[in-house]
């Protein structure tokens, strides 16, 4: 199998601040790679860098074998079309109601006229769980749940070819978010898409990984298949999962 | 000599501090300009390129324009009676009262309304704008707009701008004529003026370039307005704070710049 995503040696500081320091990570076309790890170490800024919305210092990150560091604003609006993110907060346009909300980068990013493009909204809200009276509501009417599951639709709306979860289950009840949990498996199987979620949540890691990467001050410190979690012989990886004080994490927050 | 060395020693690392912290202001005020500038580069690019928002356009025409109207025209009617009355003050020591009339004209068109319209408008919608698009950064909606191949350059400063460019000189141009008219108010019924001869007098001094001086500086303080609400928003920091920290930064700077613009401008015109 090809990679359809590769990092090579990545790294990004923000000041004296090094946030990624070296990190190397490749992603099998149609797998699902979780990133686990605690707050603070690069996770957020990793996902960002591969996306380009932070310029990364130094490295190289392959798409389809094709370097993306350094591409002029053309290309990477047409980079940018085999993407679809799942934002923490949602990130949902609040001025905008749901429907367009979902169909946005149908109209925008695909030129669909609107007909079109909110009929596939629609489509794509059920496919969440939700119904067409949902569609006129504005997101600030929405519950937490329901806005994460909106801003699931518009990640996978325009059939990405590449989508991206940062922390889809945080903020939500355990029931909550086994079922977003349900929805992304069933969501990046039917489009085949590759995807990675950063997470903490080990419950939604098992449930949507096909392969688990740790990642810890900047670097890669274990991957493998989830299969192999438990029994990765890294002392990081068992501390993390198992969620314990005592072990090598030992309060990096402070660094 | 060692007596001067030994000096030299303990005042040079306070003297170093002093020389560090000075540079250091320096050296961030020219990042700062420089930062600005490539914004306002940016946008200015954007806006001579396609994909265009025109619906958003149109709004902004409606946000920053009309709903603008009734705080521009307040503004303008009671500075002209306010002008009529403390010019009459003035004024009739010497016997000049038939100047009053010239005087609010003039100040008005010239100065007062462009000035204080772009005052008024820097804190309703440069506040806003900074506010809005600072929060959208905030809660990563302008990374969504990225993501989902729309630049939101091109989808939240473009029509910003040119709306603020664009209607800034009609709010004035109101302005202009609801001022006049707050002073003739004024003179024909407090002062006691004839109605005639203080709009003949009006009219008499009235020249093409105050009025269009006063349009171009309109435009220049709306295009002012609104790139500092966008350029704190965009570049907002983190939470409630940062959003504030970038709303009050937008309106600060914002009227300062029309303050220092506004008297180069005049330079400029009538010099």
């Amino acid at each position: 199998m090809t990679h359809k995503i590769e990092l090579k040696n990545v790294t990004k500081s923000f000041g004296s601040k090094k946030v990624l320091q070296g990190v190397d990570l490749s992603v099998e076309r149609g797998s699902s790679m979780v990133i686990i790890g605690g707050s603070g170490t690069g996770k957020s800024v990793m996902l960002k860098c591969v996306l380009g919305l932070i310029q990364a210092d130094s490295g190289s990150i392959l798409i389809d074998g094709e370097e993306t560091i350094g591409l002029n604003q053309h290309r990477r609006d047409d980079l940018m079309r085999k993407f679809g993110m799942l934002f923490q907060g949602g990130a949902l346009f609040d001025s905008l109601p749901v429907w367009h909300n979902v169909a946005f980068g149908l109209i925008h990013g695909k030129n669909l006229d609107k007909d079109n493009a909110k009929k596939i909204a629609l489509e794509k809200l059920d496919a969440v769980g939700l119904t067409t009276s949902v569609g006129n509501l504005y997101p600030a009417e929405l519950s937490g749940g329901m806005q994460k599951r909106v801003s699931l639709a518009r990640a996978i709306a325009t059939s990405p070819e590449i989508i991206f979860f940062d922390e889809p289950t945080t903020g939500l009840d355990p029931i909550m978010a086994d079922v977003i949990n349900d929805l992304i498996v069933k969501c990046v199987k039917e489009l085949g898409a590759t995807a990675m979620t950063i997470t903490h949540d080990m419950a939604s890691a098992r449930k949507i990984a096909d392969h688990v990467a740790m990642i810890h001050q900047g670097k890669i410190i274990w991957t493998g298949a989830i299969t192999g979690l438990d029994n990765s012989g890294n002392p990081y990886v068992d501390q993390f999962i198992h969620g314990r004080a005592d072990g090598p994490i030992t309060d990096t927050l402070a660094a | 000599m060692n007596e001067a060395v030994k000096k030299f020693a303990e005042i040079a690392p306070p003297l170093q501090k002093l020389c560090q912290a000075i540079g250091m202001s320096i050296l961030g005020m020219f990042g700062a300009i420089g930062r600005l500038s490539f914004f306002m580069g940016d946008a200015l690019r954007h806006c001579i390129t396609p994909p265009f928002f025109f619906r958003h356009l149109l709004r902004q025409f409606m946000d920053i324009g009309y709903y603008s109207l009734p705080v521009v025209g307040m503004t303008a009617l009671f500075t002209g009676m306010v002008l009529a009355l403390q010019s009459y003050t003035g004024f009739s020591r010497f016997n000049a009262e038939s100047a009053i009339a010239s005087v609010v004209v003039l100040s008005i068109t010239r100065e007062l309304a462009p000035v204080l319209a772009g005052l008024m408008v820097a804190g309703r919608v440069g506040a806003s704008i900074a506010a809005e698009i600072g929060t959208m950064r905030v809660t990563e909606q302008i990374d969504a707009l990225t993501t989902l191949s729309v630049s939101p350059m091109k989808y939240l400063v473009v029509p910003r701008v040119l709306a603020g460019t664009i209607m800034l000189p009609l709010l004035v141009l109101i302005g202009d004529i609801i001022g006049v008219y707050g002073g003739y108010i004024v003179s024909t019924h407090v002062l006691g003026f004839s109605a005639g001869s203080y709009l003949s007098q009006t009219w008499d001094v009235l020249e093409r370039m105050d009025v269009i001086s006063g349009l171009i500086k309109a435009s220049a303080f709306g295009f002012i307005v609104t790139l500092m609400g966008c350029y704190h928003g965009y570049n907002s920091g983190r939470g409630a704070q940062g959003v504030g920290a970038a709303t009050t930064n937008a309106v600060v700077t914002a009227s300062i710049l029309i303050l220092i613009f506004n008297f180069i401008l005049t330079q400029v015109f009538f010099s």
